[in-house]
């Protein structure tokens, strides 16, 4: 059925709309999940190593937070059914868009823009990640250097100066002349000018010339601290960038290839084709039913199939071909078993074996009349 | 507003939504699995 842009555009908010709500969501589930575990864990370990008492609640702490950690995984798989179907929702939008004129062209373009922008992004991130990189191997270079209390004293009145501007490259020239002589060579002086942009400073009382006087001094502990943490929360960012371009990269990759062939929806980025969706919201469901009943790894979804299936095929295969050899064994099993009866009943008997057989036998008739007293055995 | 621009802003729009979703069900794929590895721990 033809449909005006008006109205995709109308369909599309109401999915918009629901996403906005669901990426809260998930994000709230991403903290949530995160809490738990750090939870569990800390729990754990006071039940590894806290006192009798300790160790009885951490037990129960545990207990509880594996049970809402559960809940948190049912709730994910529940969202992430109704995420797939948002998708199928703008699946059948794109190929409403692409079935008006010039819309499959203007999505290809479209698409061409996004890989390029995807592409220039991760190219950046990752530049800015490897300067991080460098920056803290630098700082843990400049944290084992100032274990010498002289470079120490240097480095903090450089750090000093580059606050106040007082006689800065005098001191500049004095710390590198210093490194120089004392082979501090893997140190970087840039490093150096970075970690003094955001020096913490405190204010130590020092004897000077028999006076006590208020000095203040760069607090190493505190500055290594703040500059560690800047670094690896830009690096976490990155990261997070990062993984969302090479995400959105897939998404270009699939919609192109989908389009590529004519008359063809763009494939769902996830899942591939719709089928593989609803199949996989099936599994899902099935798997959150088991989960009530059992604990029970979930199922991946993009665990393929394919090789367990292989597998099995592969086991049938060569089953089949040791089919023979399996049919020869069990035969000769059967001769052999034949063969140690027939002697057996041609041997005389022992009087183990007389005595043996008269109990069974005594046994048996006892058991069947304990039976029939009970009125289950025979009539 | 010409159709033209109408269709174009229409895609935009969806391939967002659907870099948005993907990206969604990637990082919920990797929590569910990360609940896994700590309850069968």
């Amino acid at each position: 059925m033809e449909i005006d842009l008006k109205s995709i555009d109308t369909m599309y908010r109401t999915v918009a709309e629901e996403l906005a709500g669901t990426t809260a969501d998930v994000n709230d589930l991403k903290r949530s999940v995160s809490e738990t575990k750090i939870e569990i864990m800390q729990a754990i370990h006071s039940a590894e190593f806290g006192t009798e008492e300790e160790k009885k609640t951490a037990l129960q702490t545990e207990s509880q937070k594996r049970e809402k950690l559960q809940e948190l995984q049912d709730t994910m798989c529940m969202k992430r059914t109704i995420l797939e179907d948002q998708q199928r929702r703008i699946d059948q939008l794109m190929v409403k868009v692409i079935e008006k004129p010039g819309g499959k062209e203007y999505l290809k373009n479209e698409m061409e823009k996004r890989r390029n922008r995807a592409n220039s992004s991760i190219t950046m991130y990752e530049n800015e990640k490897g300067d991080i990189e460098r920056k803290t191997n630098g700082y843990k270079k400049i944290q084992d250097a100032i274990k010498n209390g002289e470079f120490r004293n240097l480095l903090s009145n450089y750090i000093q100066a580059c606050k106040d501007g007082n006689n800065k490259d005098e001191l500049r020239k004095q710390l590198e002349e210093y490194m120089y002589n004392n082979f501090i060579i893997d140190v970087d002086i840039r490093h150096i000018d970075e970690i003094a942009k955001s020096a913490k400073m405190t204010t130590t009382k020092k004897l000077i010339n028999g006076v006590w006087t208020d000095v203040e001094e760069v607090d190493f502990d505190k500055t290594f601290k703040n500059v560690n943490k800047k670094l690896n929360d830009r690096k976490k960012d990155l990261e997070e960038k990062i993984k969302k371009a090479k995400n959105d990269l897939a998404v270009v990759d699939e919609v192109l290839a989908g389009i590529g062939k004519d008359n063809e929806a763009p494939k769902n980025a996830n899942c591939g084709e719709k089928s593989r969706g609803i199949h996989l919201i099936k599994r899902f469901r099935n798997w959150i039913e088991r989960k009530k009943r059992a604990k029970m790894p979930a199922p991946k979804p993009e665990q393929e199939e394919q090789p367990q299936q292989a597998q099995a095929n592969e086991f049938i295969k060569s089953l089949q071909e040791h089919g023979e050899l399996a049919k020869a064994i069990v035969d000769r099993k059967m001769e052999i078993a034949q063969e140690a009866i027939t002697k057996r009943e041609k041997e005389p008997k022992s009087q183990d074996r007389q005595d043996a057989e008269k109990q069974r036998g005594r046994r048996t008739r006892r058991n069947r009349k304990e039976k029939n007293s009970d009125g289950h055995g025979d009539r | 507003m010409e159709n033209n621009d109408i269709l174009q802003k229409n895609i935009e729009q969806l391939i967002d939504a659907k870099m948005e979703l993907n990206y969604l069900i990637n990082e919920l794929d990797e929590l569910i699995d990360s609940c896994d590895s700590v309850l069968n721990s």
